[in-house]
C-alpha cells in the first residue's frame, strides 16, 4: 500500500491539489486514479463503524503525487473530513492551488458539510480554487437544488460536478475542469 | 435572486389579420421566450412586427430589431437594424425561436449601450435615439471571433459577438447532453468564477467558437446568463475573489499536457 514518494528537491513549494471530504466519500480513490499507486497513505482500522461502515479509513492526511516531467511535480493530497483534522486540512489548503470539496449530495447535511469546507477553504490566506464533486448518483433535482443552496448560503456560484471516482476518465475530467479554471487564474495580474 | 429580461415588442405597423394572429400566438410565446416580452408603442419598442402593407415612415427612430412576416417590402433595408423573418403561415414554435432570437441579439446591444449595468437586471429600457453602428449585426459578425455555425446559431452569434462583453454565470444549472461534455463544464465553471469574455472561454475551455455561442444560447435560454458591457465595470459581487495563491502559465501549461497524455486510452 504505502508506495514511496519521490523527493523535491526544488526550493519553490510544490503546487497542491487538495481532496476534502468526509469519510468514505472516495478521496482515496480519487487520489489514485490520479496518481497511481504512486501515493503514500494510512489506513487504520475504522473505530467509528457508526459514521461509515467501511473497514478501514485514513488516518491524517495521504499524498499522491504527479509527475510533470523535467523534475517538476504536483502533490495530491486527501484531507479527512473530522473535525479533529480541522488543523490538517488548513495545512493542506494553505499551499493548494485548487481543492475539491468531495460530498454526497443525498445527504442530508450535505449543506452544511460542503459549506464548512468551502468556507475553511476561502478563509486561507491564498484561497484555493473550488469545485465541488458529488460521487454518489443523485437526480438532477437533487443537485441543483445543492448547488442552489450552496448559493443561497453565501458561497457563490460553485461548480458542482457529478463524479464516479472508480472511474478515471471521471476524475481527469473534474481536474481538467481545474485546469482550466487555472489556466485563466494564470492570465490575471 | 433571477430578475427576468424584459423586451417591448410593437405590433402596431402589422396589418389588422397578422396582427390578431399574433396576439394569439404571443400569448403564448411571451411566456417560452428568453426575455419577458410585452407589447408597447412603437416609438418604445426595440422589436418592430413588420408586413408588406407596413408604413417604414413611421419606423422612426429605429428599432434594433425589426421582424418581417411573410413577404418583405422590395427595397426595404435596415442598414443598422437586426432583421428576422417570420413566415405568413408561422407557429407557436417559430414565433418563440425568432423571439429568442431577438432577445439574444438585444442582450448584447443592451449590454452596449452604457444604460443597462447588467442585462439581467434591465427594466424596460427607453428606445436609443440611434442604434449605435456597431450593433448593426453583419458588420458585428464580421469582426467577430465568433462565426455562427449554422443558420440556427445566428442569434447566439450576434450575442457572442460582442468583443468585450463579459459573460458571467447567475447560477450553476445542470446541462444535460451535450453540454456535458468536458469543454463545456469548463467553460461553465469559468463563467461561475468570473466575468468573462467570449474568447477567454475559447482560450480557456478549448469550445470552439460557435461552440460557446450555442452554450451562451442556452444559458440566456436558462435565464442564468448576466452580460456585463465592456466600459462596464464590474460589479464587486460578481468580481473573483482575492486572489489565491501564485499559479505560473508554465505551469499550467505543463499540468494540462499532463492531462491530454493521461486521457488518451
Amino acid at each position: 500500500m504505502n508506495a514511496s514518494v519521490k523527493t523535491y528537491s526544488s526550493a519553490a513549494p510544490m503546487p497542491r491539489i487538495a481532496f476534502m471530504g468526509p469519510m468514505g466519500v472516495g478521496k482515496t480513490t480519487a487520489i489514485r486514479a490520479l496518481c497511481g499507486d504512486d501515493m503514500v497513505a494510512s489506513d487504520v482500522p475504522n473505530l467509528d463503524r457508526q459514521a461509515h461502515a467501511k473497514e478501514f479509513t485514513t488516518v491524517g492526511a495521504e499524498f499522491g503525487q504527479i509527475d510533470l516531467g523535467d523534475g517538476e511535480f504536483v502533490q495530491v493530497c486527501g484531507c479527512p473530513g473530522q473535525d479533529r483534522f480541522d488543523f490538517l486540512r488548513q495545512w493542506v489548503v494553505s499551499a493548494s492551488v485548487g481543492v475539491f470539496v468531495m460530498v454526497d449530495a443525498n445527504a442530508p447535511d450535505v449543506l452544511q458539510a460542503a459549506g464548512a469546507l468551502l468556507a475553511e477553504a476561502a478563509a486561507a490566506e491564498h484561497p484555493p480554487l473550488a469545485l465541488v464533486l458529488s460521487t454518489r448518483p443523485a437526480s438532477v433535482a437533487t443537485m441543483q437544488a445543492f448547488a442552489d443552496g450552496l448559493q443561497a448560503a453565501g458561497h457563490g456560484v460553485v461548480p458542482v460536478l457529478q463524479v464516479d471516482v472508480r472511474k478515471r476518465a471521471d476524475v481527469l475530467q473534474a481536474l481538467g475542469v481545474l485546469v482550466s479554471m487555472l489556466s485563466l487564474r494564470s492570465e490575471s495580474p | 435572486m433571477k430578475t427576468n429580461l424584459r423586451g417591448d415588442l410593437a405590433t402596431s405597423l402589422l396589418a389588422p389579420a397578422l396582427r390578431t394572429r399574433f396576439s394569439e400566438l404571443f400569448g403564448v410565446a411571451a411566456r417560452k421566450s428568453v426575455f419577458a416580452w410585452r407589447e408597447s408603442p412603437l416609438a418604445q419598442a426595440q422589436v418592430a412586427m413588420l408586413d408588406v402593407s407596413s408604413n417604414l415612415m413611421r419606423l422612426q427612430p429605429m428599432p434594433p430589431c425589426v421582424i418581417w412576416v411573410g413577404h418583405e417590402q422590395p427595397g426595404a433595408r435596415f442598414a443598422q437594424t437586426w432583421v428576422g423573418r417570420l413566415p405568413q403561415d408561422y407557429t407557436v414554435a417559430d414565433l418563440i425561436d425568432i423571439l429568442d432570437r431577438a432577445a439574444v441579439f438585444l442582450l448584447d446591444w443592451k449590454a452596449r449601450q452604457n444604460a443597462a449595468p447588467i442585462a439581467v437586471a434591465v427594466q424596460a429600457a427607453p428606445p436609443a435615439p440611434t442604434p449605435a453602428p456597431a450593433a448593426q449585426p453583419a458588420r458585428s459578425f464580421a469582426h467577430s471571433t465568433i462565426q455562427p455555425a449554422a443558420p440556427a446559431a445566428v442569434g447566439s452569434a450576434a450575442m457572442a459577438a460582442a468583443q468585450g462583453s463579459r459573460y458571467r454565470l447567475g447560477s450553476w444549472v445542470f446541462l444535460g447532453a451535450p453540454f456535458d461534455s468536458a469543454g463545456y463544464v469548463s467553460a461553465l465553471a469559468l463563467l461561475a468564477r468570473q466575468p468573462v469574455t467570449a474568447h477567454q472561454l475559447q482560450a480557456h475551455s478549448g469550445l470552439e467558437p460557435a461552440m460557446v455561442a450555442v452554450l451562451l444560447r442556452e444559458l440566456a435560454h436558462r435565464k442564468v446568463l448576466q452580460v456585463i458591457a465592456p466600459t462596464q465595470a464590474v460589479p464587486a459581487a460578481a468580481s473573483p475573489s482575492r486572489a489565491g495563491g501564485a499559479v505560473s502559465q508554465g505551469f499550467v501549461r505543463r499540468l494540462s499536457h499532463w492531462l491530454t497524455g493521461a486521457n488518451r486510452p
